[in-house]
């Protein structure tokens, strides 16, 4: 077909008259291993786009914008084009797969809080993980742009986790991809199906059954009928009302230097007392915690222009906007 | 003529203004608050009365500014409308941007409260414009009067005469040790590129009647309403 714009690992880009939609086509094929592994398995296409529709769709209701415009059935979404961001977004409840390799522990221990990791997407270079300061230095992205990608992810989770947990499923970690649609909106993409997240069935007597491509990478039996079990649970599920956290932007508004800071200098006096001597300079600040429901494209500029007009005085104060 | 005496939620000098323009003038106080400001559009003369506007929450001046009323006289003050602001009011329109810099704390971090001496540095028609009096005695109570701007900001004030007042000895000399709260140049008020907004700390309705152990503040206050004449 001659309408194809790019052809992924495991699924198809198609051009519509729309140049900012395309179809995005879920394919058979499975891969692992970067590519390394690879099988035709007639169905699963059909069975990742269902749960991909059922996932974007209990995600959109907790405000989090997806690449989803409309479900055309079958194989094929309509969705926006997006320029993806070469950044992986993995969020692991649950230690497994790479982390375990990497750090040589074992799988299965379950982390006080969820992680959050990057990586590079890029297969010859086997999606190498990245540090926030590599990304930084790279100009991939900001600091706060990372905190915003992995404050979404974290929404993401509370809700699958749910979710899940109402299927008798344990999250155990996922990928998110993000791109910008045309509109400059921050829009999450690709795909959420069993190739893309490990899911577990923990049985009372310690037995784990695994419901995702850890089957065919491990060869423990038929994928498909792992990733159908997933869809018809998803089918039957009765959606719970889930808490999400709000969005919680931090402001930090300090004196800048060589503006006297006089309570801070009757603090550092008050500290002198108490016999600590080497403390060169104590500034005082203020912060501000800003909450809210959706991040949406201009959330950024708002908050600048708040910090610039209204909570700091440029003239004397700087700021910084950070997200907690 | 009528006076807009500006009230906002913690405002708490408007009494002393209203009572100075019905004893010393035949002109009409009219109390302005965020219910009628609209009326705004119909005064002769502005004053920003003194206090802790909104709580001086975030910093003094700065939600007041932010207000439907600091953004109405803001628009006004291009007007060429006569604008006082004192103590509060200098901090409010300072925020506003009406006035450039800023005022922080006091260098001592003390509330400050006492009777001090004026250099009337340069003169306005619509402020102080009698030759006789190059030194004035006010009263200030702020904890936030510590004038500052940028070093530009302050030659293109200095070049263009817009230092109003500076804090001196009784005789007029100034020096660190007549400086109260660390403002910088010892800058007690600053009047707009055009001279016809005044913002300053001391407060000169405080100083009306000898009784009060001050009347300079009559010179100011009777020439902003056009009332004052040498004798």
């Amino acid at each position: 077909m001659n309408n194809q714009l790019y052809v992924g690992k495991a699924k198809t880009i198609l051009a519509t008259e729309d140049q900012n939609q395309v179809i995005v086509k879920f394919d058979d094929r499975i891969t692992a291993g970067d590519g390394a592994k690879k099988a035709d398995i007639g169905g699963k296409g059909f069975t990742n786009c269902r749960i991909s529709v059922i996932l974007f769709k209990i995600l959109e209701k907790y405000q989090i914008n997806t690449h989803l415009i409309e479900d055309i059935g079958d194989i094929m979404l309509k969705c926006h084009k997006l320029e993806i961001l070469p950044i992986e977004v993995i969020c692991r409840n649950i230690s497994a797969g790479s982390f375990c390799r990497r750090y040589g522990v074992e799988e299965g221990r379950l982390f006080d809080e969820p992680l959050i990791e990057f990586f590079l997407k890029n297969d010859e270079l086997h999606d190498p993980l990245l540090s926030e300061g590599s990304i930084i230095s790279l100009k991939m992205a900001t600091k706060i742009q990372l905190e915003i990608l992995a404050a979404i992810a974290l929404r993401v989770n509370t809700v699958l986790q749910n979710i899940f947990r109402q299927l008798n499923l344990e999250l155990v970690d996922f990928k998110l991809e993000f791109g910008y649609n045309q509109n400059g909106s921050l829009l999450l993409g690709d795909e959420i199906s069993p190739d893309s997240m490990r899911l577990w069935q923990l049985n009372q007597d310690g037995e784990k059954i695994i419901f995702d491509k850890d089957i065919f990478r491990k060869d423990l039996g038929d994928v498909l009928s792992g990733y159908n079990e997933v869809l018809q649970r998803l089918n039957n599920l009765e959606q719970p009302i889930i808490e999400v956290k709000p969005y919680s932007f931090k402001i930090d508004v300090f004196l800048k230097d060589g503006v006297i800071d006089a309570q801070g200098e009757v603090i550092k006096r008050a500290i002198q007392r108490l016999g600590f001597n080497n403390f060169e300079e104590i500034k005082t600040g203020k912060s501000f915690k800003i909450n809210i429901d959706t991040i949406n494209s201009e959330i950024l500029m708002t908050l600048e222009k708040l910090a610039e007009e209204l909570l700091a005085n440029p003239l004397i104060e700087t700021w910084n906007i950070s997200l907690v | 003529m009528k006076i807009a005496i500006i009230r906002f939620p913690g405002t708490n000098n408007e009494h002393e203004l209203i009572r100075y323009v019905n004893t010393y003038s035949k002109h009409e106080p009219i109390l302005i608050t965020n219910n009628n400001y609209h009326q705004l559009d119909n005064m002769d003369r502005i004053i920003i009365a003194g206090g802790f506007s909104y709580g001086d929450y975030l910093r003094p001046g700065i939600i007041a500014a932010k207000s439907p009323i600091g953004k109405k006289i803001k628009e006004l003050s291009l007007s060429s409308i006569p604008i006082l602001g004192i103590c509060n009011g200098f901090q409010i329109l300072c925020e506003t941007g009406i006035l450039p810099g800023v005022l922080t704390k006091n260098l001592s971090t003390r509330f400050i409260s006492k009777m001090i001496n004026l250099k009337v540095q340069s003169k306005s028609p619509y402020f102080i414009n009698s030759d006789q009096n190059n030194t004035l005695q006010l009263p200030i109570a702020h904890y936030e009067g510590n004038y500052y701007c940028s070093h530009e900001t302050l030659l293109e004030l200095k070049k263009k005469g817009q230092i109003a007042f500076q804090y001196s000895s009784p005789t007029g000399q100034i020096s660190d040790e007549y400086n109260p709260n660390g403002s910088i140049n010892s800058i007690a008020g600053i009047y707009n590129a055009d001279k016809t907004v005044l913002g300053l700390m001391p407060h000169p309705e405080r100083a009306s009647d000898p009784l009060l152990g001050s009347s300079d503040g009559r010179i100011i206050i009777d020439t902003f309403l056009g009332d004052f004449h040498v004798n």
